[in-house]
């Protein structure tokens, strides 16, 4: 995995397809020309990182420049993976941002307090999270070479 | 069982044409003491038979050497004969292939007769008798369960007849009235004051909620006697969505909600039954105008499944009260309705979401849903795609 990749990625884990395709449309209709990767769970993600089991001998994997995590997956819950990311050298450096339906103060201190760069309750509307993925996508485009 | 109570002796059966053999045999099984056995002697394969049929056997013994005949002819004409006794094989030879063709024709276990002994002999009848016993218990019980299920059957069926003729008695007079309400509000009668054009526009109102209902009760009677058949062809969802959105669009209106579509410009063509996927869209996105308070959103979005490729998913989501958790896993099922509070609008029959899943199944696909209370709800459904 180079880390200057020419199209910037997004790496997406969460386990609900609903949520998968809205945020699929939402990339693609921001026209910011992300390629948008989805991993079902925590697990995957990590296989995603790392390279192994189902992602072991796939050609195109690209550094993702931005990471949105939902935080209840089934295998491995979006708190250990913020752990996990945060306690590698160079996973560290990508901005991984809490996705989650959950409102609840307890996981918004949780995900802060665990390294997330941001915590956002996924968005009733449309519009709403086009709006929220040009920021997100603006932010990680500027981050570039941070790594 | 006979075997277990001591007090009932097992009446056996043996089938011997060698005096000395019989004796030996009767002596061995006179030395057992649980169960006792009263044995009834056939000296020949002719007299056997006729033992058989004469008399209720517990068990058999039967010698594979008859005379001119054999131990396996013997079993296949009790088999014939209908005969239910267990038969336990006694063989001289240590044929091992004439172990097997005894078990075949219906023997139930053997013993070899050099092996013979009282154990042998008390083990292989009273498992012998276990296994009849249970065998005629099995059988009982598979009669039982065809029995219950015949019965289901038949008032299953019974329902969907019932179904069938009250869509059809409450569907005539029913289009009757609606014709008679259009006559009037035509004025051919006479001419109408604006408040009783009103109370028939009313009329008119009610006819049509009742006629949705009853088309539903006929829909469900053809999806459950599997009469539906699809017609199903490569084809595209986004003029199918822009259709029904516009003939949803003053209902949306009505309410002040936003009512968009987010449809991927490269949506891959999918294999469906326009008629019925409008069906489905008609009732979803109907559903989430429904539910969703003035003022607020639905949208639908489409696009190739992230998660499953080859697969298309449609997913309209609102921004209604919510779904508690504990009434979604029921909600696609028959007659389901969210206990929800008295003021709001009648949902109907409980047969639309109940129809849409089986519509979706029908066409390969999968219905799901998912909701927040106080932030919306989300039902959508995959298509396979062409090709």
């Amino acid at each position: 995995m180079t880390k200057q990749e020419p199209t910037p990625t997004v790496l997406i884990a969460d386990d609900s397809p609903d949520d998968c395709l809205v945020a699929m449309r939402a990339w693609d209709e921001s026209h910011l020309g992300f390629d948008v990767r989805f991993v079902h769970d925590g697990r995957e993600l990590l296989d995603y990182l790392h390279r192994r089991r189902k992602y072991r001998s796939v050609a195109n994997l690209p550094w993702p420049r931005l990471i949105l995590l939902d935080l209840n997956m089934p295998r491995k819950d979006g708190r250990k993976v913020l752990i996990e990311l945060r306690a590698h050298p160079e996973w560290r450096h990508i901005p991984t941002v809490v996705f989650s339906d959950s409102t609840h103060p307890q996981d918004i201190q949780t995900a802060e307090t665990l390294g997330a760069y941001d915590f956002i309750t996924k968005p009733a509307t449309f519009e709403e999270y086009q709006r929220i993925i040009k920021e997100l996508g603006q932010m990680a485009l500027t981050q570039r070479g941070a790594a | 069982m006979p075997s277990s109570d001591a007090n009932i002796p097992v009446k056996v059966l043996l089938v011997e044409d060698d005096e000395d053999d019989a004796v030996i045999t009767r002596a061995l099984l006179e030395k057992i003491s649980v169960p006792r056995f009263e044995i009834d002697w056939a000296a020949s394969y002719d007299a056997g038979l006729e033992r058989m049929k004469e008399h209720h056997h517990d068990i058999g013994l039967l010698d594979y050497n008859l005379g001119s005949q054999s131990g396996i002819d013997f079993l296949r004409e009790a088999h014939i004969d209908h005969q239910q006794t267990p038969i336990i094989m006694l063989t001289g030879q240590g044929n091992e292939s004439l172990v097997l063709q005894a078990l075949e024709s219906g023997a139930i276990d053997y013993i070899p007769k050099r092996n013979i002994s009282s154990e042998n002999l008390q083990r292989a009848i009273c498992h012998g008798i276990e296994k009849i016993r249970l065998q005629e218990e099995l059988v009982a019980h598979q009669r039982q369960l065809e029995r219950t299920n015949n019965e289901l059957k038949q008032r299953t069926d019974e329902i969907q007849r019932f179904y069938h003729l009250l869509a059809h008695e409450l569907k005539t007079p029913l289009t009757a009235a609606s014709e008679f309400v259009n006559i009037l509000l035509e004025g051919i009668p006479g001419s109408l004051n604006p408040e009783q054009t009103d109370y028939l526009h009313l009329i008119r109102g009610c006819c049509g909620h009742l006629d949705r209902n009853i088309n539903d009760l006929y829909e469900i009677t053809r999806l459950e006697t599997g009469k539906l058949s699809l017609n199903q062809q490569p084809e595209n969802l986004t003029p199918l969505v822009a259709d029904v959105l516009h003939y949803l669009a003053p209902k949306a209106q009505a309410k002040n909600i936003t009512l968009n579509t987010y449809l991927s410009p490269n949506l891959p063509p999918v294999m469906m039954d326009v008629q019925r996927i409008r069906q489905v869209l008609l009732n979803l996105v109907g559903n989430a105008l429904k539910f969703t308070e003035k003022a607020g959103t639905v949208f639908v979005v489409a696009g190739e499944d992230p998660l499953c490729p080859g697969r298309v998913r449609v997913a309209i989501q609102d921004t209604g009260k919510g779904i508690p958790q504990s009434q979604l896993a029921g909600i696609f099922e028959r007659l389901y309705q969210v206990e929800k509070d008295p003021s709001a609008a009648s949902p109907g029959l409980g047969l639309g979401l109940f129809i849409c899943r089986e519509l979706v199944k029908l066409h390969e696909g999968t219905m799901s849903v998912t909701s927040t209370l106080g932030q919306g709800s989300t039902f959508s459904f995959t298509l396979r795609c062409a090709g």
